[in-house]
């Protein structure tokens, strides 16, 4: 069978983009989760025509397809289920346009993210989102699952910049959707609508990206707390005062000590919490802030104040940042990373809560994130290989789950449902919201070859 | 080198698979798919050692594809030893492929008779083969005799302050004789007493998955050195450098451990010992290339820059990623030629770009694959390590 498939895929794409030996395939089996699956086929188209002719053949003879950027990933999305075709995008990596007056990008779905930031940099442009695996992932993948990350707070996440898209259907047609402009609001929004659905209702191409001028001055900041309470309650009230830093994170002592042992940025291990900030706008207006933050976060017990004093060491510190989720893994091997979200006014209270599960269930739980605009990472951290450990670690997610929601939050703010949330979706959107997500796939994927079992499909907890 | 199947394990539980190694490994950005990358290969060594995936010719095969340059361990958030779990892998997942590479490097190299036949059939025959192979193309024109016949083996001094053994290595001693030369000179100036130690480091058979070969090799140079009563053992090969450091793990013998701890690159015993600055004019633009074994290898990196930044003359202008691989790798170069050439010639361009007229390097392996790269690249740029413009200075001082 598979034979036969590898003939017909390389005779339609050429036969060194049809990739069928175990070895390689078992390096498309994974994502940055601890969730695995062994695709059928990996394929790599190298444009567009390509992955329609794909889309349409697979279409035909209805083969599961599991589209991938980078595979960097936290929900399981590109985790291929099923037997499926990996559709390995990375390809398509043209940065085909930057416009200068119209103040946009047209780029592929392979481009990386880090790439893209530095194109539009070069030319005093800015592309805001930025998810911890910026150097290394992909714009398909961060349309695809709605990428966030620190700038998130100020300048909004992934779908707040993609105007357009262009999109192979289920069925092998290629459509554009939106296009050059800020104001758009011809017929339904269906660029809203595919970004963040994780390659369920088509394959994203191509993106037409917003872009913005690049702030005038940046300062990096850091504060350290005795107490993790004091340092959720400085968030508060830094914006209560009406500042709005581009970034304003949270870091937990399990994950300053994880993240120092191997690159040390100079972190204090000794800290319950520390605040990690950037301010960015005009050089004055960045000068004011600072001191206001300063003086804020002493008022509420901050030890220690650290200013940046070159973008050097600006940069090493937003790197031990990004390294914090990956370097997790050294208290235990399994890392269950959940982003439940909340409005930021209940981020202490979500910390309170997440200590107390942990305690209750006896687990490591790791706290950082995105604290400013309420988007905390509490990962959960064991041994796959230990199943009563395992089981604990089931009840206390549902248990985070239920607390984010009581707190007015949602399930997701940054990941995606993937494999990893499928079971608590509908405690979310309810009865009726399943039943029109699951219309809404149904009519773009009447055969359900798109990335199936993510967001949507059957799993163990779906009773009805 | 860590041996139990649980401690390899152990290393794979730490990577979490986040993928910020596609962002550094040379090897993934020449080639551009995931196989090739360090996180691939930690997960395919996982599959083989959890029993999930049987040894075979395309694990072997994705397992060549590595530099063993250690730049995805430094970039890691977990630090996790790609380079150590693909030596595993390479050692003990099945046979392989049979190459002309390999039978260099576990069947001639350790066998000195062997080496000296190889090396006359090599000499006579170096246009032929540097026209069939490209990556010899840096080479040296290969000398009549191997270097320890032009010296004795004890170089006596007037005044020694101290008797230092020089671990020549293959490289040096077959082709590289004017590094050798260089090197000898500049211990001398140093009042050392100078012992030469043939022989293989083993670092080449474990490349190429012989570890026991590798191991008899540390045996032997450990009982050599011992025999030569030095104080201290100097190499001028950044990889027979982290080779002979690490026999004290690979062998916890006492003696391997009180070796390992004697092992010095040049730049690093000079500068610890005091450098003699009594140096000549030396007019010309440098630019320095890390070689990977010496400085994530043996945290060597400041030590010859100090060095080069001490002679009068010597303009040092840093090239963008001066610790990026340079893709020769010892016998990478000749197992995956065209990935090497495409590694090489980015690193020729950024040499280039500094205007320099020498790049310095620490390894005979990188001056080989520089050299190589910098000449097809069609750069009039000289390779020499950095002993030889050492050596060129206090040449300097005495003919003035």
């Amino acid at each position: 069978m598979r034979d036969v498939l590898v003939k017909d895929l390389a005779r339609l794409l050429g036969a060194d983009r049809v990739i069928s030996q175990v070895e390689d395939r078992l390096c498309y089996s994974y994502d940055g989760t601890y969730k695995t699956g062994i695709p059928r086929l990996v394929v790599k188209p190298g444009n567009t025509e390509q992955v329609a002719a794909l889309v349409e053949f697979a279409y035909q003879r209805e083969i599961p397809l599991v589209p991938r950027g980078a595979g960097t990933g936290l929900s399981g999305g590109s985790v291929p289920l099923a037997d499926g075709v990996v559709v390995s995008l990375t390809a398509l990596n043209r940065v085909v346009e930057l416009d200068r007056v119209d103040m946009l990008a047209v780029v592929e779905a392979g481009v990386v993210t880090g790439s893209l930031h530095k194109a539009a940099e070069a030319v005093r442009l800015f592309y805001p989102p930025d998810p911890a695996s910026s150097a290394v992932s992909t714009i398909g993948g961060n349309v695809a699952e709605c990428a966030g990350g620190p700038r998130g707070l100020k300048y909004g996440v992934t779908r707040d910049y993609v105007l357009g898209l262009e999109v192979v259907l289920p069925d092998g047609r290629v459509i554009n959707t939106g296009g050059r402009t800020i104001k758009n609001v011809t017929g339904y929004d269906l660029t809203r609508l595919i970004t963040g659905s994780e390659g369920t209702l088509g394959i994203i191409t191509r993106a037409v990206l917003r872009l913005l001028p690049l702030p005038e001055h940046k300062q990096t900041i850091l504060a350290d707390f005795l107490d993790l309470n004091a340092a959720a309650t400085a968030i508060t009230a830094i914006l209560a005062e009406g500042i709005v830093p581009a970034a304003l994170e949270i870091m937990d002592d399990v994950t300053i000590r994880c993240v120092e042992k191997h690159r040390s940025a100079g972190l204090p291990l000794d800290a319950a919490a520390i605040l990690l900030m950037d301010l960015d706008g005009p050089r004055e207006t960045v000068g004011q802030q600072l001191n206001r933050v300063g003086e804020i976060c002493r008022r509420h017990g901050a030890r220690n104040i650290r200013v940046a004093h070159s973008t050097g060491e600006s940069a090493e510190l937003w790197q031990a940042r990004r390294a914090v989720s990956p370097a997790l893994v050294q208290v235990k091997p399994t890392k269950i990373s959940e982003d439940a979200t909340v409005p930021r006014s209940q981020v202490p209270a979500m910390i309170r809560r997440l200590k107390e599960i942990a305690a209750r269930h006896n687990l490591d739980i790791a706290i950082f994130g995105h604290a400013g605009d309420g988007n905390l990472h509490p990962n959960i951290l064991v041994d796959r290989r230990n199943p009563a450990e395992m089981a604990r670690a089931e009840n206390a997610i549902a248990e985070i789950f239920e607390a984010a929601l009581a707190l007015g939050g949602t399930l997701s703010g940054e990941h995606g449902i993937g494999l990893l949330k499928r079971p608590y979706l509908k405690q979310e959107v309810g009865s009726a919201g399943m039943e029109y997500m699951t219309r809404l796939k149904q009519a773009f994927d009447p055969k359900g070859i798109m990335n199936p079992g993510k967001i949507l499909g059957r799993c163990a907890s779906d009773q009805n | 080198m860590i041996k139990t199947k649980e401690t390899l394990l152990a290393q794979v539980d730490r990577c979490s698979k986040c993928g910020a190694c596609r962002e550094v490994c040379p090897v993934f950005l020449a080639k551009g798919s995931e196989p090739y990358v360090a996180r691939a290969k930690v997960q395919l060594a996982g599959a083989w050692l959890d029993g999930n995936l049987s040894p075979s010719r395309r694990l072997q095969e994705l397992m060549g594809y590595c530099l063993l340059c250690k730049t995805c361990t430094h970039h890691c958030p977990n630090g996790v030893q790609v380079d150590r779990l693909v030596l595993a892998a390479r050692a003990e997942a099945g046979p392989a492929r049979r190459s002309l590479v390999r039978l260099a490097a576990t069947g001639i190299l350790p066998h000195p008779r062997r080496m000296w036949v190889a090396h006359g059939v090599f000499r006579l025959t170096q246009g032929t083969l540097t026209r069939l192979r490209p990556a010899l193309q840096g080479l040296p024109q290969v000398p009549r005799k191997p270097f320890t016949q032009h010296y004795p083996a004890v170089l006596p001094v007037a005044r020694p302050r101290r008797r230092v053994g020089y671990f020549l290595g293959c490289m040096i001693q077959y082709f590289w004789h004017r590094v050798g030369d260089a090197a000898i000179h500049v211990l001398r100036e140093h009042d050392g007493e100078v012992v030469l130690l043939p022989g293989c480091c083993g670092m080449p058979a474990a490349a190429q998955g012989a570890a026991g070969i590798a191991r008899q090799q540390a045996e032997m140079v450990v009982r050599q050195a011992e025999q030569a009563r030095v104080e201290a053992v100097v190499t001028t090969c950044a990889s027979c450098g982290l080779a002979l450091a690490g026999y004290g793990d690979e062998l916890s013998t006492p003696a391997a451990r009180a070796f390992s701890q004697r092992v010095r690159d040049i730049s690093a015993f000079l500068m610890e010992t005091g450098l003699n600055r009594d140096l000549g004019v030396v007019e010309t633009v440098v630019t320095y290339h890390d070689p990977c074994h010496l400085r994530r290898g043996q945290g060597v990196w400041q030590q010859p820059r100090e060095i080069l930044r001490c002679i009068p003359g010597v303009d040092l202008r840093e090239m963008e990623q001066p610790d990026r691989c340079c893709g020769g790798s010892g016998t990478f170069a000749f197992s995956h030629p065209e990935v090497a050439a495409a590694i090489g010639g980015l690193k020729a361009e950024m040499a280039a770009r500094t205007g320099a007229a020498v790049v310095a390097t620490g390894c005979p392996s990188c001056q080989l694959q520089l050299a190589g790269v910098l000449d097809r690249a069609g750069q009039a740029v000289r390779v020499a390590h950095t002993v030889e413009i050492l050596s060129q200075a206090y040449a300097a001082r005495l003919t003035p």
